[in-house]
């Protein structure tokens, strides 16, 4: 088992190598020269030509590709991502800077989600085929099927411009560092996020419930005398045990769901920073976050090998 | 018999079906005595499985109980509310169902379960003490090392110990009865005895009474002492195992016998019972096994009319109009 | 963002079956069952409201969805212009009928490739089995959490949107759902009697292939359709709507919902950014409803 691991994890690393290198060909691939864009416009024609030849120099475009990518490459690793050609800071300063926002709308909105998501869940399928469960259940796709975007417009057109009682952009009011101003700009975005979430979640909840209600041992646990708050916690139990990996495997489209919702509500996370990039052709940065992606991507679905081996106890106790 | 521990009267069970309510028990009746192994024994489809989930109302929702009278402990457990029954199931009544794989939470550790069932009755002991009675009912059940076993989930548990820890489950609490459906058919044959076992110590060693449903009479034969057979959702005849397989007073009940693999020579064919059990959507007005009943003494009014379970002169119960006459066609 | 519901593999009768009205061949059953389920049936109904509208409005109107009349600028709908107009005064419902064209071709062209090429891969490795099928399992598990709309703003990023870009990352990023789901079908049914019966006869793999296999694939992947056409079309809607897919002056709901996004606009004119967002939610939910009952339509454990 461990060693399935360990292949996995070899694997993972190969597969971001071979993502840096396309990464770094596309870069190239694309149109313009870094060399030129450096050298101010309108100097004479032959001095133009040398600046651009030094500037080729300084930027290593002379040398072989190969080398070029080595050296990125290894500067990589490092933690130096470059600098972005329209704010000139530090890509790597700035992904951090950016990462805090990010976590924090997604984490509060994945949390509000799941609040939501599982006793519905439970409650959709204890009560299968009430009226209950037809709501939740048409509520659910209802929510599937709106873009998230359209139902922040409408939840900013309610409550910020019609009722007047919340935010409609931002993370603060300028000089408000406050929890409760977080919290209230924080409102909005989660609830639009967490909506999506709870969607999902609520029909994977349901469904798992429904398999496990059914099982023999539910029954068992019955005939033992345990009230059925007590059989549903057994049956919830096993229920989750397959969720924790889909939630896992969840995270980076959840990431895609929170760029659109950082957009609309011009919330300062890595969404907004990387929708500016792509209006701007910033190739750092746009690298920055294409890399930090292909990380996410990969660790989430090494986090759902290992979460599947140790959470479920028969897989964790087979030799 | 002794006043009688557990007392099914009348039991009338309907099930809903795509074709409105079938009914599946018709005025099922017997009695268990205190400390007795009773066998309760019948083809797929006879109605066993139904009376057992009955006694302790573990119904399916499409299943209707129109009349019945259990009494247990003084009390009609037909007509006592959700609360009640749960003081009863696992405490005065213990269950164990036919598959143990899938009997047990696949997810908790087996010695928390069987601590689970005691703690559920007795809220205020300690997880030592829940412990303790745990560790002692695997071990009253023949499962080894049982302190480390107990730390073990299902899946690292063979069949056969896997049932042990359910029956020892059903025990925990001290019941005065357990009913077993079926509770050795998905084992291998070989692990019967080690189950057979577990329930013929509680029966020694606790005084425990245990309602056997089987469709195996080699197991009746082995350890029950007496037999409740059932056909058709009915209860065909009540007698102790000796009177059953040295007399039998009802066509089917002999059939049963008579097609045992054990109960032929070597060399000879197998009987089986021809034709099939009937559908209870569509009985026949007569006797319900009349079509396919082999006696000699056999007649018109057999199909005609449908034999109430009575006593016969000697005091046998059948429900077979020859009730007088020894059914039994070999020794 | 979107997820699916947990993939439900139907399991699907091959043969006639026998119902109320004496033998039926199966696909008359279903669409028998499909036309009596009411959300399927009004998600139908829908959907192809929408498709005609989107193939013929473009035809039938008589304003151009991307050049205006400045003097015909914000205008609420009235009797000439039936939804209103934009900032530079082209007609809104001529937009969104035009945006719906090239959302829903996006969306059409991409889920048929990804099925297509899906449905092939997914049965293939899952009748052959063996290594080649643990790595495409593999690579479709990864692929199945890699997001398209982050993919499409790296690649539109670099290299500029473009909308032939846009259809071939949908379709390499949705194609792993729909091999799934044909893995799924083709490994249940190969354990089935009569493909093991199949097999002991002789018949000739591809034989087998054609004759039991992609029958029952065929339903299953249908379903899987039309979840790949509602995940492109809200793919399509958040990409265009971050500005990474289709540009303007070309309409496309998402990014007429972009244009639409500032305060102003969000307070005062509603007419903009109502239409499209409605116009998405309505598409993508009748083909999930359209779904939905297809599945429950041909899901042989539903039968009477």
């Amino acid at each position: 088992m461990l060693r399935s691991l360990l292949i996995r994890l070899v694997s993972s690393v190969g597969v971001f190598l071979i993502i840096a290198i396309g990464l770094f060909g596309l870069v190239r691939l694309a149109p313009g020269d870094p060399a030129d864009a450096l050298v101010p416009i309108d100097a004479a024609p032959g001095i133009r030509d040398q600046l651009v030849q030094q500037a080729r120099e300084q930027l290593g475009l002379d040398k072989p590709l190969p080398v070029q990518f080595a050296l990125w490459f290894s500067s990589l690793i490092r933690g130096d991502l470059g600098y972005s050609f329209s704010t000139h800071q530090p890509v790597d300063q700035m992904l951090a800077d950016r990462l805090g926002p990010t976590v924090l709308l997604m984490g509060s909105a994945l949390v509000v989600g799941l609040i939501i998501a599982i006793p519905a869940g439970v409650f959709s399928a204890v009560k299968r085929s009430t009226a209950f469960d037809g709501v939740i259940s048409s509520v659910s796709v209802v929510a599937l099927a709106i873009p998230s975007f359209f139902l922040a417009m409408l939840g900013i057109y309610v409550f910020a411009v019609k009722l007047r009682v919340l935010p409609s952009a931002g993370m603060h009011f300028s000089g408000d560092d406050s929890i409760s101003d977080l919290v209230y700009h924080l409102i909005l975005p989660v609830c639009v996020l967490a909506l999506a979430v709870a969607a999902s979640f609520t029909r994977y909840v349901r469904s798992g419930m429904l398999e496990q209600l059914g099982l023999d041992y539910i029954r068992a646990i019955v005939a033992k005398g345990a009230t059925p708050f007590r059989a549903l916690m057994h049956a919830l139990r096993n229920s989750l045990i397959p969720l924790v990996t889909v939630l896992a495997l969840f995270i980076p489209a959840y990431l895609a769901g929170a760029v659109v919702v950082e957009q609309i509500f011009a919330w300062p996370g890595m969404g907004q920073m990387a929708v500016n990039a792509l209006t701007v052709r910033d190739y750092p940065v746009i690298t920055g976050f294409g890399l930090y992606v292909a990380v996410l991507v990969l660790v989430c679905n090494l986090l759902a090998d290992i979460l599947y081996t140790v959470v479920d106890p028969r897989v964790r106790t087979s030799r | 018999m002794p006043a009688a521990v557990l007392s099914l009267n009348d039991v009338t069970l309907d099930l809903k079906t795509s074709d409105g309510y079938v009914r599946i028990l018709h005025d099922v009746s017997f009695e268990v005595a205190p400390g007795e192994i009773v066998g309760v024994v019948g083809e797929s489809g006879s109605g066993k499985s139904m009376t057992a989930l009955t006694v302790l109302q573990l119904l399916p929702p499409k299943a209707r109980l129109t009349a019945a009278q259990i009494e247990f402990d003084g009390t009609d457990l037909a007509r006592m509310p959700a609360r009640g029954l749960r003081g009863v199931r696992g405490k005065k009544i213990g269950m164990v169902f036919q598959d143990p794989m899938t009997t047990l939470d696949p997810v908790m550790q087996v010695g928390k379960q069987i601590d689970e069932a005691y703690r559920i009755h007795h809220p205020r002991a300690s997880r030592a003490e829940a412990r303790a009675k745990t560790l002692e009912m695997l071990k009253l059940v023949g499962v080894p090392d049982a302190a480390n076993r107990a730390k073990q989930y299902p899946h690292q548990w063979s069949g056969g110990m896997r049932q042990r820890a359910v029956i020892a489950m059903a025990l925990v609490n001290d019941p005065r009865v357990i009913i077993a459906d079926e509770p050795t058919t998905a084992l291998d044959a070989t692990i019967q005895a080690q189950v057979l076992d577990a329930l013929t110590r509680a029966r020694d060693e606790l005084g425990v009474a245990v309602v056997l449903i089987t469709h195996d009479l080699g197991i009746i034969a082995q350890v029950a002492s007496r037999v409740v057979v059932m056909y058709a959702g009915r209860v065909v005849e009540v007698a102790s195992t000796r009177e059953i397989f040295a007399d039998s007073r009802h066509p089917y009940s002999n059939a049963l016998i008579e097609s045992r693999p054990g109960a032929h020579k070597r060399g000879e064919p197998l009987t089986a019972i021809p034709g099939r059990p009937p559908l209870m959507s569509d009985l026949p007005p007569g006797c319900p096994f009349a079509p396919r009943c082999a006696s000699p003494f056999k007649s018109e009014r057999c199909i005609a009319e449908r034999p109430a379970l009575e006593l016969s002169d000697d005091g046998r119960l059948s429900a077979c109009h020859y009730r007088n006459e020894s059914q039994r066609t070999s020794a | 963002m979107t997820s699916a519901a947990p993939p439900t593999v139907p399991i699907v009768a091959a043969e006639m079956r026998p119902s109320r009205r004496g033998l039926v061949p199966p696909g008359r059953l279903a669409l028998r069952r499909f036309l009596r389920n009411p959300g399927a049936a009004v998600g139908a109904i829908v959907l192809l409201i929408v498709i005609l509208a989107v193939v013929f409005g473009p035809m039938i109107s008589p304003f151009d969805p991307d050049v205006g009349k400045i003097l015909e600028s914000r205008k609420p709908p009235s009797a000439e212009h039936w939804l209103g107009t934009d900032a530079i005064g082209r007609d809104q419902l001529a937009r969104v009928m035009a945006g719906g064209r090239v959302s829903l071709t996006i969306g059409f062209i991409a889920a048929l490739l990804a099925v297509s090429f899906g449905t092939i891969v997914g049965t293939l490795s899952g009748w052959f089995s063996g290594v080649a099928d643990a790595i495409i399992s593999r690579i479709i598990d990864i692929l199945l959490s890699v997001p398209a709309v982050l993919v499409i703003i790296v690649f539109a990023g670099i290299l500029g949107p473009s909308v032939p870009m846009l259809i071939i990352v949908f379709a390499s990023l949705l194609w792993p759902q729909s091999a799934r789901i044909a893995r799924g079908v083709v490994l249940s049914l190969r354990e089935q009697e009569f493909v093991q019966a199949a097999r002991v006869l002789g018949s000739r793999t591809l034989f087998i292939v054609f004759r039991h296999l992609i029958p029952g694939v065929l339903p299953a992947v249908i379903v899987a359709a039309t979840i790949l056409v509602a995940d492109a079309v809200l793919s399509e809607a958040a990409v265009s709507f971050l500005g990474a897919g289709v540009q303007p002056p070309q309409a496309s709901w998402g990014n007429m919902l972009n244009d639409a996004k500032s305060i102003t606009v969000l307070s005062s004119m509603p007419w903009l950014w109502l239409p499209p967002g409605i116009a998405i939610f309505a598409t993508v939910l009748s083909t999930m409803a359209v779904g939905d009952g297809v599945r429950d339509a041909i899901d042989t454990r539903r039968i009477g």
